[in-house]
């Protein structure tokens, strides 16, 4: 949201550095990283791509945000812990699962978590339009697309002027009137919200008519272009890709599955090779 | 389908793109306030957020009943998740091929003339986009199955939040036509 709200970007060199980086360069990179994120189970290439990550978003400067995600991928964590304990309850052979099985998934969202921070608070939607018309994308895809971004900080208004309406009538939006009666608060919420969105379309449809919008005049693209720092970014991202993925370390098996069907010792398996 | 139904697919009133936008905007607004309004996730806050999203969609369906209108919305979904969040990309291709099927179903059983179709292509496209996302959490959980298990609890619950939202959804609709705002 606070790309949305301004973009609120950092004034250090770096952070400018990322934010003046091609959106295109920023989401290809974010591409690559999930892809090969899925299949890396190496957790050494997984901690080096976690911490290289962590450095792009730390150098943004968004150190609250980052202490609150940490936070919450740390309470998940015990979350998930907790639940595999439920578990070992029915399941005794799921005791065979080594800290390290319960810590890799975590370690997949940590990089990808702060890469996706990173380009969401490096953003400005002004750029992002323009870059998504650059890319030649047909009409039915960047019209809407421009349609919803730009309707976001107006929608954001629009809910504190219901808020202090509401107010008006004796009636607060917030966690016990959700509760207490979820029926009539989410009618208050929403009925004057899909109202003013539809109105809101057709106000922005007879506008984009009018302006021409909708036929792929009124936005100037001559800005964007490719330059050396993004080529360079990406090359550096791409390498260290390359890097976690030839980084030597221990290879984990997949799944508890694979710890139950495991014979329980070598002269097992052994027993079980003669049968 | 003839090639002037074929053609039209791809032609599109300014109107109807503005409301895709429109909608797939409100519909992660809102639920983003119904999960802040709740505090956090917790399982009526999933709940009501599926139940918005779905009635929303009903909502969407209604007033644009064209063939194309799901791939649209969730081409717009992925997209304004990977702006504001950076995700999305690769659950894409997933949802996209829910919706294809969804939208395939619908076209075959007679299109979104009739509320019923409508009403069968959200709940079967929820339940595809799901089951899509669980196959994604197995890729990236698949050294901690427990956890996979603990998602599976909370999506299938999320699921019932879907189902309800079908019902609120024509609820709504009805609402609206007697309001004036939807005119079939």
């Amino acid at each position: 949201m606070l790309a949305l709200s301004g973009a609120k970007i950092n004034n250090r060199r770096f952070s400018k550095w990322m934010g003046q980086l091609d959106i295109r360069v920023k989401v290809l990179t974010l591409f690559s990283l999930s892809l090969s994120l899925i299949f890396l189970t190496n957790p050494i290439g997984l901690i080096f791509l976690g911490v290289l990550s962590t450095i792009c978003l730390f150098s943004l400067g968004k150190h609250r945000m980052m202490a609150v995600i940490y936070l919450l991928l740390i309470a998940t964590w015990l979350f998930s812990q907790g639940f595999t304990w439920v578990l070992i309850q029915f399941i005794p052979t799921m005791k065979e699962q080594t800290i390290i099985q319960t810590i890799i998934p975590f370690l997949r969202m940590w990089p990808l978590i702060n890469m996706a921070l990173t380009v969401s608070l490096s953003m400005e939607i002004g750029n992002a339009l323009m870059a998504l018309k650059k890319m030649c994308l047909p009409r039915i895809i960047y019209l809407p697309i421009m349609v919803a971004l730009r309707f976001i900080p107006g929608f954001l208004n629009d809910v504190k002027q219901l808020r202090d309406c509401l107010l008006i009538r004796g009636i607060t939006l917030n966690f016990y009137a959700l509760l207490r009666r979820p029926n009539r608060t989410l009618r208050l919420l929403l009925v004057p919200m899909v109202i003013r969105a539809l109105r809101l379309a057709d106000e922005l449809a007879i506008a984009a008519e009018l302006k021409r919008v909708g036929y792929g005049e009124g936005i100037k693209t001559e800005k964007i272009c490719f330059r050396w720092s993004d080529s360079t970014f990406f090359v550096a991202a791409m390498l260290a890709l390359v890097i976690a993925w030839n980084i030597p370390g221990a290879k984990v098996e997949s799944g508890m599955l694979s710890s139950i069907h495991k014979p329980a010792s070598p002269q097992a398996e052994l027993e079980s090779g003669q049968q | 389908m003839t090639k002037a139904d074929f053609k039209s697919l791809f032609h599109w009133k300014t109107e109807e793109l503005v409301l895709i936008g429109t909608f797939a905007a409100l519909i992660k607004m809102v639920t983003l306030l119904v999960a802040l309004l709740g505090g956090g996730m917790n399982p009526l806050t999933l709940l009501l957020k599926n139940i918005v999203a779905t009635s929303m969609l009903v909502v969407l369906f209604h007033k644009v009943p064209r063939t194309g209108v799901l791939v649209l919305y969730v081409l717009q979904q992925a997209i304004i998740m990977m702006m504001l969040m950076g995700s999305g990309m690769i659950i894409l291709p997933g949802y996209l091929i829910a919706a294809l099927i969804a939208e395939t179903i619908a076209w075959i059983i007679g299109g979104y003339r009739n509320t019923l179709v409508i009403l069968f292509t959200v709940g079967f496209y929820d339940l595809a986009s799901r089951s899509v996302s669980m196959g994604m959490s197995w890729l990236f959980m698949r050294e901690n199955l427990t956890l996979f298990f603990a998602a599976l609890g909370i999506v299938g619950f999320g699921y019932i939040g879907c189902l309800i939202g079908l019902g609120t959804g024509l609820k709504f609709v009805k609402e609206f036509r007697h309001a004036g705002f939807i005119r079939r």
